[in-house]
């Protein structure tokens, strides 16, 4: 049997995995949302994200939460500027925008392989050391990691509900037509809504790129974890990908515990494909192209 | 019409003549992987041509492959029977999955292949005791028709080209044919086609069935070329590449996933050490083309031909 | 009356989630007739239309069409039976000719299996020629014989409308469901669309036309169905419609909100 220890311990990890999932799926979500684009390349943002601390924080000692910061920042830019050079072009031609992002994946995947070689790098932990809670032992760099993220969520949160910026984006998932006639500037929103996916996914892979080991290739799981924890908690949902994290890590790590992690995997698919096949009207209820 | 003829006839002498006067084995491989590239190719190409985009192929190239290994390995069975049961185990599967998937549509459809992909990968993977785990099956016996053992790489191109152009062939009346004119109505307005007594589900379904059909043969004869599968060769990136295949060659001709089968296949091949600039400039060139160059390089090929070229697409 | 019924369409309902877009709808359409069905926007027309030809599924009540029961049919099937719609938005293959367009109209009536045609058996030649033959005149009717070998993409506005039309009755309806035939064309056009529709009506075909333009749906119509939040409000003659109280009220308050 598990002891409390253990299980708290298997908890913890599962809160760690939770708010890395969480953070990507909410940029997934962001930009299928609004863009109706699924972002195969969203994984490499998450890489690159990870590699912006390697330098900024690893190399050059810039201050931990000023360096995710700017990670957020310039990566969001990037994202905003990919939009603009390239996804723009194939608006509401949601197969070839999905084509377009999977190049963009390779392509960014095997630019790292050039630039870094394909073998793993690690940063140094931002903090050391562990709080004992009782028999539960929390290492610090998690909880840090775990606060990090709430605080982006919350922040992101309030950033939908409160500002101009913000309800214009949410108006625009709901209802492209509408949105257009209130008024917004939806040329300018679309990028907006790729700069924000992409500040989240670089921010995840900032906050994770310490606790995992840095390769190109990082960013494969993430994405495939965003892609069905968005599916669980339905697309386009803020407390559903929050909550389908949550429920994600925690099966998970119970599943591989007991299954294996092949069959775990297998679990979560599984899964994706149930809920895509029995709700195909909630699904497709929204208008085609 | 007859020039047409003529150039076919020209190309086939070619494709047979080819291997006898160079003989090296680099190029018959080279050209054995384009062929089942090809057919593989061609096979997704039927589904985009419905207006879907499957990331499943890799699967079902799997499924066909593991099909005839431990038909052929475990169970001792001719090759025929394997080729055989892997192209309609393969096409029965399809046939069954499609019924299910077609329910979803653009994106959604996507989606549920890719996760559907990754099922079975992980499948074969998981279940070592029937597909070997991740070492895969190995020893499988070289292709055999009537006790003719196709033994050496030029015999199996030999047996791999008659494949191929039957493949293309069969596709080809598809296309030219009734069920051609409905994918391309279901392509164009799924609800127009609908609502004016096309079958759409059925049509869909159909090239999807054939579409796993023809994936499950090639993947089978690769299980027979390399003489081993693994599950590492049936990944999502796989899938990737029929697609990228399909985008530069041209998604609405046949001759597309030809055209990128010829192009992309040699260059890791030619390039072995360098695989990531490959793979780099594959990504670079799949953002390019998606981009300004819808029709592929076919596409550029009917503009060069057509002068006026005013095809735009919307 | 006495009139033979082509559908019947009995307390028909749909709503999407907590909104009711059609509640309890019921009328008969008459064989022959062109029957109008107006309302102000958001009433519930294209729903309804989606739901007797199957691209929605009804969440009660029933639609029988020539004495068969389609409710809940696929619109394929129930394009089969000879009850074919028009869309307001998509109507034609943008990127096929013209004659490709409406020869895809006739697909279904020239049906042969997978391997019939892959040998080469595109249906009895005799079918063929008829299709053909049927296919030219579509084209002269609407008057787009001229444009035939052009891409449909290409085609002025009010072409591309009539081409819709144009690959509905292709496919040989005994009735028609036309969602605003006229929406966006100039009064000449719209002139020429309600001459077609009426010769389309004189060859047997019973149309049911959602339009907005009054004028054209009180001249061409033998009866109008008013629907209104879903509901049907009223029924008869174009003028009784006109002098009815409800329908009076129902577009004056919706005027009031449009502006």
């Amino acid at each position: 049997m598990l002891s409390q220890a253990l299980l708290s311990q298997v908890l913890l990890n599962a809160l760690t995995a939770a708010s890395m999932y969480a953070l990507m799926a909410l940029g997934f979500n962001m930009i299928f949302g609004i863009l109706r684009v699924i972002n195969f390349a969203h994984g490499e943002f998450y890489m690159l994200g990870a590699f912006f601390i390697y330098y900024l924080f690893g190399l050059l000692g810039v201050n931990y939460f000023l360096s995710i910061i700017l990670a957020g920042i310039v990566l969001g830019l990037a994202g905003f500027g990919t939009e603009k050079l390239l996804f723009h072009r194939l608006r509401h031609d949601e197969i070839r925008s999905m084509i377009l992002a999977l190049g963009l994946s390779i392509a960014l995947q095997n630019l790292g392989v050039i630039v870094w070689g394909p073998e793993d790098l690690s940063v140094a932990a931002p903090t050391s050391g562990i709080f004992q809670l009782g028999q539960v032992i929390v290492p610090k760099e998690r909880l840090l990691v775990v606060v990090c993220a709430v605080i982006t969520i919350c922040a992101f949160y309030l950033f939908l509900g409160n500002t101009k910026l913000g309800l214009a984006l949410q108006a625009i998932a709901q209802d492209e037509e509408a949105a257009k006639l209130q008024g917004v500037n939806t040329k300018r929103i679309y990028a907006v809504g790729f700069g924000m996916g992409t500040a989240l996914a670089a921010i995840a892979g900032g906050l994770m790129g310490p606790i995992y080991s840095l390769s190109p290739f990082m960013g494969l799981l993430p994405l495939m974890k965003a892609f069905i924890v968005v599916i669980l908690g339905g697309l386009g949902s803020i407390p559903g990908a929050i909550l389908g994290s949550l429920v994600l890590a925690v099966g998970e790590s119970f599943a591989t515990t007991f299954l294996g992690s092949s069959a775990s995997d297998m679990v979560g698919f599984l899964l994706v494909i149930a809920i895509l096949l029995s709700r195909p009207a909630g699904l497709l209820g929204e208008k085609e192209a | 019409m007859t020039a047409k003829v003529a150039g076919s006839v020209v190309i086939g002498v070619l494709l047979i003549v080819w291997p006898l006067v160079f003989p090296e084995q680099f190029y018959i491989n080279v050209a054995i992987l384009i062929l089942l590239s090809a057919v593989m190719a061609m096979a997704l190409h039927l589904v985009m041509r419905v207006g879907y985009l499957s990331l499943a192929q890799a699967a079902f190239m799997g499924m066909g492959a593991y099909t005839s290994a431990l038909l052929t390995t475990r169970w001792q069975m001719p090759f025929i029977v394997g080729f055989v049961s892997a192209g309609i185990l393969t096409a029965v599967v399809g046939y069954l999955l499609g019924r299910i998937l077609f329910r979803l549509k653009g994106v959604y459809f996507v989606l549920v292949t890719f996760a559907l992909g990754e099922v079975v990968r992980l499948c074969f993977i998981a279940w070592d005791s029937l597909f070997g785990g991740a070492n895969g099956i190995t020893g499988i016996p070289k292709p055999s028709l009537l006790g003719y053992v196709f033994d050496t790489r030029l015999e199996f191109y030999y047996l791999a080209l008659p494949l191929t152009v039957a493949s293309l062939w069969f596709m080809c009346r598809v296309f030219l044919t009734h069920p051609g004119r409905a994918y391309e109505a279901i392509n164009e307005s799924e609800n127009l086609a609908e609502s004016t007594g096309i079958d759409t589900t059925r049509y869909k379904v159909q090239a999807f069935t054939i579409s796993c059909f023809f994936t499950g043969i090639a993947g089978c004869l690769s299980g027979h070329y390399l003489s081993y599968v693994s599950p590492f060769a049936f990944t999502f990136w796989q899938s990737v590449d029929l697609i990228i295949m399909n985008v530069l060659g041209g998604p609405n001709v046949l001759a597309g996933p030809i055209i990128g089968a010829v192009l992309l296949v040699p260059l890791p091949e030619l390039f072995r050490s360098a695989v990531e600039y490959q793979r780099a400039l594959y990504g670079i060139t799949l953002i390019l083309i998606v981009c300004f160059l819808p029709d592929g390089i076919a596409g550029l090929a009917y503009r060069f031909r057509h002068k006026e070229g005013s095809r735009s697409d919307g | 009356m006495g009139e033979q019924s082509i559908m019947s369409v009995q307390t028909l309902k749909k709503r999407f989630g907590g909104v009711v877009a059609v509640s309890d709808v019921s009328f008969e359409m008459r064989k022959g007739e062109i029957l109008g069905l107006i309302g102000p926007n958001g009433a519930g027309k294209t729903t309804l239309l989606s739901l007797l030809t199957g691209f929605l599924r009804p969440g009660g009540g029933s639609v029988h069409f020539q004495g068969y029961d389609i409710t809940g049919r696929k619109p394929h099937q129930i394009a089969r039976r000879g009850l074919v719609r028009t869309f307001q938005m998509t109507t034609v293959y943008s990127n096929s000719t013209v004659e490709h367009n409406v020869l895809k109209g006739a697909h279904y009536r020239n049906d042969v299996g997978l391997w019939s045609a892959l040998w080469g058996r595109n249906g009895t030649r005799g079918r063929k020629e008829r299709i053909d033959r049927e296919v030219a005149q579509v084209l002269n009717l609407f008057e787009l014989k001229e444009w035939m070998h052009e891409d449909a993409g290409g085609l002025a506005y009010g072409h591309q409308k009539a081409l819709g039309l144009a690959i509905a009755l292709a496919s040989k309806p005994s009735c028609l469901l036309l969602d605003e035939p006229a929406a966006g064309m100039n009064p000449e056009e719209t002139r020429w669309i309600g001459d077609v529709i009426r010769k389309l009506n004189d060859r047997g075909i019973s149309i049911l036309l959602v339009e907005h333009d009054m004028k054209m749906v009180m001249s061409l119509c033998d009866r109008i169905v008013v629907l209104n939040y879903g509901a049907k409000i009223a029924e008869g003659s174009p003028a009784e419609i006109q002098t009815n109280d409800e329908v009076i009220k129902a577009y004056l308050g919706d005027e009031h909100v449009d502006s």
